[in-house]
């Protein structure tokens, strides 16, 4: 049960983007397309994952005094592999999210992740806690990222939506839209939350 | 002093072990990054000079550039390729420029650029056709006469983004006629189809300089567009 709840908690009661409000940066700079979204959500999912599991496994080997260093050192190897396989496998997608990859480095979630759950709790549940966390994180990107483009290109997932009449809004692909967007989905997401909050 | 050594020796491990791993990671990923950035330039060098099957690499005067020729026999040259860097709104544009032998535009291919998503990229944004309209402007112009519409040119620009569009057209001319003028230098002749021939032994031969008079005054105008940016 508990093990459901920590895969469950990350995708809206404790949200990394629209309720922790952590990772704003890339959050707001690379959804201007569903896909960069996506690549962008999977690329820090994987590196959350994997620093979760080691950080959970090596916390016995951790003086506390040096912890922040060593999570560091663990977050910012899986970022760097994330980066040579997405420009070895996936050029044009590495292209397109360009200098956010290695910026995972110093997304808030990651580290606080590693700090706030994954040195206190067991592999297992750190793991899936690291894929909750991950697919929240993701489904947000994805949200953020289709809508707009939707709105903005007139595309998701570059698959033309609108009709050829459709005269797109550049504002929502250039950083203003963002924040609009962003606000939008915070709403929502709390008026999600009290609606669950007064069932429960 | 012990509290200082024992959590440096333990970061000291931690970063050993990282390093390796890295390495080797490095090791797998980086022969399959080197062949796609060689397949991407290929790709862009042949899409630039289609009628070219044989590339020569050459250096003169500092300028880089590429012969193509049609076959192995390597005798008369379709066309060079040369590579123009251009400083746009956030990024340095690096454009592949093919040219025709008379220094009209072949083609030209936008290889790198990171400019504003929706206004500058549209530079790369293909709407109907085989390639972006933007670089299709540049087909069979002399280049010289390469200019965007607000500077009085026929480069349609790219709306709200001008100077994205003026960095590429500019960087474009800049490259052509640096190798133009490397090239004038160092051949005796100066080939220029259906044209006048050149005639290497008399240094008054206005042939051999077809358009010095005009490049002169391309300098002044250029030094100043490169000061207004």
């Amino acid at each position: 049960m508990k093990i459901i709840k920590d895969f469950t908690k990350g995708i809206l009661v404790e949200n990394p983007v629209l309720v922790l409000a952590l990772g704003l940066c890339p959050t707001l700079a690379v959804t201007s397309s569903a896909i960069n979204g996506l690549g962008m959500g999977c690329a820090a999912t994987f590196v959350l994952v994997m620093s979760n599991l080691i950080v959970s496994l090596i916390k016995p080997l951790v003086p506390s005094r040096i912890r922040i260093p060593i999570f560091i050192t663990v977050i910012a190897t899986f970022v760097t592999i994330t980066k040579l396989v997405m420009a070895a496998y996936t050029p044009a997608l590495s292209e397109a999210l360009g200098i956010f990859i290695p910026l995972i480095v110093v997304n808030c979630i990651i580290l606080g992740r590693a700090e706030a759950f994954a040195s206190k709790h067991s592999p297992l549940r750190s793991l899936v806690d690291g894929l909750g966390m991950g697919f929240g994180f993701t489904l947000t990107l994805v949200v953020l990222g289709a809508f707009r483009e939707l709105i903005g290109s007139g595309t998701i997932f570059g698959q033309q939506i609108m009709g050829d009449n459709y005269k797109p809004a550049l504002l929502m692909i250039l950083p203003p839209g963002a924040f609009l967007s962003l606000g939008f989905m915070v709403a929502l997401a709390r008026m999600l939350l009290e609606k669950t909050r007064k069932e429960a | 002093m012990k509290s200082i050594i024992k959590p440096g020796i333990t970061l000291m491990i931690y970063g050993l072990i990282a390093g390796l791993g890295l390495g080797y990671i490095n090791s797998l990923t980086s022969p399959v990054i080197e062949a796609q950035e060689e397949v991407a330039r290929m790709a862009a060098i042949e899409e630039v000079l289609p009628e070219a099957q044989v590339f020569d690499p050459d250096t003169v005067d500092s300028v880089q550039y590429i012969t193509g020729y049609a076959d192995s026999s390597e005798i008369t040259p379709v066309g060079y390729i040369i590579t123009a860097y251009g400083n746009g709104f956030s990024s340095t544009i690096k454009t592949v420029v093919g040219l025709n032998p008379d220094f009209t535009i072949s083609a030209i291919e936008i290889v790198y650029q990171s400019e504003t998503p929706g206004l500058g990229t549209k530079s790369v944004e293909i709407t109907d056709g085989p390639e972006p309209w933007f670089e299709m402007q540049f087909d069979d112009k002399l280049y010289n006469n390469l200019a965007v519409d607000k500077d009085g040119g026929d480069i349609k620009s790219i709306t709200g983004a001008t100077i994205t569009s003026r960095a590429i057209t500019n960087s474009v001319k800049i490259a052509a006629k640096e190798l133009k003028l490397a090239l004038g230098e160092n051949n005796d002749m100066v080939t220029i189809p259906g044209g006048p021939q050149c005639d290497p032994n008399n240094p008054d031969d206005p042939n051999c300089h077809p358009d010095s008079a005009e490049v002169e005054v391309q300098e002044d105008s250029l030094t100043s567009e490169r000061g207004g940016e």
